[in-house]
């Protein structure tokens, strides 16, 4: 078992799986059928580096923030906090609570509207050890991370006295006060104002950098997965269909629901770029055999109906979740339609 | 909280006024009673006149008398039953609602199963085994009442709980690891005030009702003056049918004016919840003033300016060219 | 829907047909001798629009003052944050503005279309509702943000269609519309079986399409968007813009689209309006707006969005957040975010400006002067005494 505080891997997800129930609506009574919204996902949180995941509604994101955080049970997989591999059966523990924290998406929603922000920020501080004294003290040095000055004026607010920027500064410093190791943001800043979202977002790279806290960013946008992640995961129905170390993969995307994601971002200094068509327009959005991509994949190939794929290395720190990848070795070159135009380099 | 703003609908205002008065008169009724209500020494069944508000009864009983002192007794015992049951409502709602799996199912066929019961039989089997020292007591009758009120109050309460059970500060307050009994009663309670306030409300309306209602059939005692034991003594003799409205008529619109300042109250509580129920602060006359129209209209924005400019529609005789 | 792989620009920007006057079932409406300047190409005229909210002492200005002029067949976006006004703007002017919402100021005029040489022009601030009933959906029609609470839950989605028909075209019948209903659906490349389902059986994307198609029931001319992709993700984004700008290619209608996101609507609108806490700040064209912005806060608001190319390197967005539109700053409504707050930008509220020379409009003392200047990147702050020298900015090359 290694040093909780020198190792630099604070939370390792290995193989994590959560399977949903669900009953059909329509004719058959009671059809139950598997859904599969997590299906073995791996990923290393580090301390001082932030991890992007990227996916749209219903890629399974917010169910793997939710099992890292302990409050949904997975399925199967294993959970290694700080070396320390956890029973995914038992209940979350305060210590593990004390070392992973999560923050919310909706910051109005995220505080009670009976009480003022003190409430917010003494609970967590009393709760993991602090005593009546310390903790108002503490709780102002918590708001000064997040730059909310003065202390004083916040901690006597309402929710609705607060902006949704404040407010997420606020939901960022609750998680802060019980100093955890990892801290795990589900879309903080997709219910923010447009000129707001940027300050969130350098406060959390802030906090990786200077503070040394291992980062999980789940967010829809890729664009802002890019500005401040160190490594990024893109997932599409419950499964990781493309991974790299920084930017690798927005810059040369290899996965063909990447280059659709990528595509589809309003990129108004390339209007003239082509847009990749998007498939047959099927109802089916995921398919239950082989490739779950394979309804809208442009590049759909007998093999991808039948087998689901494994992670090929396409690049260094790149995998990708596809078989056109299957040949790597040969170097295949695959007609990707939004590579970027001949001769335009990397940095203009 | 938020900073609380004094009601401006007169439905509210009116039912403040009007409960008041009765809660004042709860209170100093007995004092103010020009006679003992036993006292029968007046001449019977005098209809109102300078010496006898509200007339005699037909064993010479000063009526007013009997009115003002039987408040005390009537609104007491609502009170206390309304509370009881609300409290009960509340911890037993909360429960089912936050605790969830086997709890909830224990709690909520618990409360089915009262609800289903018919209230009045109910009341009238239990105080019919009653001591009958007990049945003038107001504290037991209304914890009786209450045993029979709490059932509706405690499905709404575990509904809304369920609802609030979901949301990110609950949740929130899960992840930082708060203990779930305090996340009951510091998170989700608080919220549930608005609700709990009319719920409160309602039961002391139902109470009312339960205790005027077995005071008139005769389970309570009658040495304790209450209006339900007026309108027994004047159902007993016949005063319906002799014409003595003066003896009825009076217990009667007492408790329709408490019930009615409840619901309206009620009204109070429903635009405090909901925003866009309230009156918004302006009367007929100063709408017409500012030009708007009486009512506001869904697909007509009002339009409130000190110059009408252009007519509606207008043409052109120019040719348009394309 | 699409098979084969499109230009972006060759969607959003494809010429489009003129437009028939809309029959109406209301009946004539009734002309009067006024004369007034002819609309023409011109649909919508806005001037001076200004509303509020609540009345009295209490009554907070949510649009103060906006002029707004769309063409036929052209796209305007409505770029804004919360508070901006954008979404309240667009529902007075068609009168659909709840409680306590009151236009307190200003003119809407409408433009029909031209019948023999008459051109047909409403006012939509006076007019009645019988008026406004018979311009509504079949002139003018709106796609609301959110599809889940504009759709009637418990309502079929082919009955949404019947509603609108049977109120509007008495003369179908009951055949006539629900072949209508599925030509719309297929117009949105939706199964005719989605006729028979409820909304919540419907993805997300599905429901917008729905409401796109309600939009669209009778040929309207002009099509207000309200946000009406950010509630999805950005590949059924992309692909439901797509599918409605092949659309107003085929039938030429104008659209008006309201969003928060700026890079969208550079990308498919002709001209953009930026509001800020309930002004215009900002007019130009989409092209010009992104490449030389001449507001601080449009500056802003494009750097906002983290580039998808490029070093990567820190952002700053823009300090502070949107006001409290009751307590609004003195003088600017920007100037306590603005880096380049001057003192006049303190005391006095900048007009919006037309800049010689070009069409563009915006609302900024640094513009004062007989040249107007972009806002660079890189910029030396200006001298305090309130005028912008024409040489003391660097220009800015595209």
């Amino acid at each position: 078992m290694t040093d909780a505080t020198t190792t630099p891997v604070q939370l390792e997800a290995r193989h994590l799986t959560r399977n949903f129930s669900v009953r059909t609506p329509g004719r058959i009574r009671n059809a139950r059928h598997i859904v599969r919204a997590v299906d073995d996902v791996s990923l290393d949180l580090i301390a001082g580096q932030v991890v992007a995941v990227v996916g749209e509604s219903g890629s399974g994101k917010s169910v793997l923030a939710r099992m890292l955080a302990r409050i949904i049970k997975p399925t199967s997989g294993d959970l290694v906090l700080q070396g320390t591999t956890i029973p995914i059966k038992t209940k979350r523990t305060l210590a593990y609570a004390s070392q992973v924290q999560l923050v919310l998406q909706d910051p109005f929603a995220s505080m009670n509207p009976v009480h003022r922000m003190s409430h917010n920020l003494l609970r967590p501080l009393r709760i993991h050890g602090a005593s009546k004294a310390d903790a108002p003290g503490l709780a102002e040095a918590a708001l000064r991370r997040v730059s909310l000055e003065p202390p004083s004026r916040f901690l006597e607010s309402y929710p609705h006295e607060l902006s949704g920027g404040q407010l997420q500064r606020v939901s960022i410093a609750r998680a802060l006060c019980i100093e955890p190791k990892v801290l795990l943001a589900d879309e903080p800043i997709s219910m923010l104002d447009v000129s707001v979202r940027l300050g969130v977002l350098n406060l959390l790279r802030g906090l990786c950098d200077d503070d040394r806290l291992a980062i999980l960013y789940i967010t829809h946008d890729i664009a802002s997965a890019r500005y401040i992640a160190d490594s990024i995961i893109v997932m599409y129905a419950g499964q990781v269909v493309e991974q790299s170390r920084g930017t690798s993969l927005v810059d040369e995307p290899t996965h063909p629901y990447t280059q659709l994601l990528i595509a589809s971002v309003p990129d108004p200094s390339d209007p003239t770029r082509d847009v990749p068509p998007t498939g047959e327009h099927t109802q089916i959005a995921v398919a239950q055999k082989g490739c779950r991509f394979n309804p809208r994949c442009p590049h759909v190939m007998d093999r991808c109906r039948i087998d689901e794929p494994p992670s090929f290395i396409v690049g260094e720190n790149h995998t990708s979740k596809c078989w056109l990848y299957a040949d790597h070795e040969v170097g295949v070159e695959v007609a990707l339609s939004t590579r970027r135009r001949e001769g335009e380099t990397a940095t203009t | 909280m938020k900073s609380f703003r004094f009601p401006r609908s007169p439905k509210v205002i009116v039912g403040i006024i009007v409960l008041g008065f009765f809660v004042l008169l709860m209170i100093f009724g007995p004092y103010l009673a020009p006679f003992n209500p036993n006292n029968t020494s007046f001449a019977p069944n005098l209809t109102p006149s300078a010496h006898h508000w509200f007339g005699t009864t037909s064993l010479g009983q000063d009526i007013f008398s009997q009115t003002l002192v039987g408040a005390r007794a009537t609104m007491i015992v609502a009170g206390i039953a309304g509370l009881v049951a609300t409290t009960l409502s509340m911890v037993i709602g909360v429960a089912a609602g936050y605790l969830g799996g086997f709890t909830d199912d224990g709690l909520s066929l618990m409360s089915n199963v009262f609800l289903a019961l018919p209230g009045l039989p109910l009341l009238i089997v239990i105080d019919s085994y009653l001591p009958v020292n007990s049945r003038s007591n107001s504290l037991v009758i209304g914890l009786i009442i209450s045993l029979t009120g709490w059932a509706w109050g405690a499905r709404v309460l575990r509904a809304q709980t369920m609802s609030l059970r979901n949301r990110d500060f609950v949740e929130s307050s899960r992840i930082i690891g708060e203990k779930r009994i305090r996340i009951m009663f510091t998170e989700v309670a608080p919220n549930l005030l608005p609700i709990l306030a009319a719920s409160l409300l309602f039961t002391i309306l139902y109470s009312i009702g339960a205790y005027v209602t077995l005071a008139y059939i005769g389970l309570t005692s009658t040495s304790v003056w209450n209006w339900g034991t007026m309108l027994f003594w004047a159902q007993a003799n016949n005063a319906p049918l002799s014409g003595e409205w003066y003896w009825f008529v009076p217990p009667g619109i007492c408790i329709a004016l408490v019930g009615t300042s409840l619901a309206l109250l009620n009204f109070g509580i429903d635009e405090f919840i909901n925003p866009r129920l309230r009156a918004g602060g302006l009367s007929g006359r100063q709408r017409r003033r500012l030009g708007m129209p009486r009512r506001q209209r869904l697909g007509l924005t009002p339009v409130v300016r000190s110059v009408v400019t252009a007519p509606r529609i207008t043409t052109t005789q120019n040719p348009v060219t394309s | 829907m699409t098979t084969e792989s499109k230009r972006v620009e060759d969607v959003v920007k494809t010429e489009v047909p003129p437009l028939a006057l809309p029959p109406t079932t209301y009946g004539p409406i009734a002309a009067t001798t006024h004369v007034e300047a002819a609309m023409g190409e011109r649909i919508l005229d806005v001037r001076n629009f200004s509303v509020d909210y609540g009345w009295g002492e209490n009554a907070v200005r949510a649009v103060d003052d906006v002029d707004l002029h769309l063409d036929r067949s052209k796209v305007l976006g409505i770029a804004g944050e919360s508070g901006s006004g954008k979404s309240t703007l667009v529902y007075a002017i068609t009168r659909l503005l709840r409680a306590p919402g009151v236009i307190k100021g200003g003119e809407a005029r409408f433009n029909l279309g031209t019948d023999d040489d008459v051109e047909h022009v409403i006012d939509l601030v006076n007019a009645s509702e019988r008026e406004l009933r018979s311009v509504r959906w079949s002139s003018i029609s709106i796609v609301l943000q959110s599809a889940l609470s504009a759709l009637n839950p418990v309502v079929r989605v082919g009955s949404q269609f019947e509603e609108v028909l049977k109120a509007h075209r008495k003369d179908m019948s009951k055949h006539q519309r629900r072949a209508r209903a599925k030509e719309l659906l297929a117009m949105v490349g939706l199964d005719e079986d989605r006729l028979d389902r409820f909304p919540h059986e419907l993805s997300g994307g599905q429901r917008q399409r729905i409401m796109i198609a309600l939009a669209l029931t009778l040929d309207p001319q002009l099509v207000i968007m309200d946000e009406p992709t950010t509630a999805l993700d950005v590949v059924t984004q992309r692909e439901i813009i797509g599918e409605l700008f092949e659309l107003r290619a085929q039938f030429g209608f104008a659209m008006i689209f309201i969003t928060h996101d700026l890079s969208l609507l550079t990308e498919l609108a002709d001209e953009i309006v930026v509001m800020y806490a309930g002004a215009l700040v900002e007019r130009a064209t989409a092209r010009e707006l992104y490449e030389t912005p001449r507001h601080p806060y449009t500056l802003g608001l494009l750097k906002s969005f983290p580039p998808m190319h490029g070093e990567r390197s820190e952002l700053s967005g823009i300090p502070g957040s949107p006001p409290d539109l009751a307590h609004l700053p003195t003088g600017c409504r920007f100037h306590p975010r603005c880096p380049y707050a001057m003192e006049r930008c303190t005391n006095e509220s900048p007009p919006l400006v037309e800049i010689k020379g070009t069409d563009r409009s915006v609302a900024c003392w640094l513009q004062v002067g007989d040249v107007g200047v972009a806002v660079p990147v890189e910029l030396s702050r200006v001298s305090s005494s309130g005028n912008a020298p024409s040489g003391s900015f660097k220009e800015v090359t595209p």
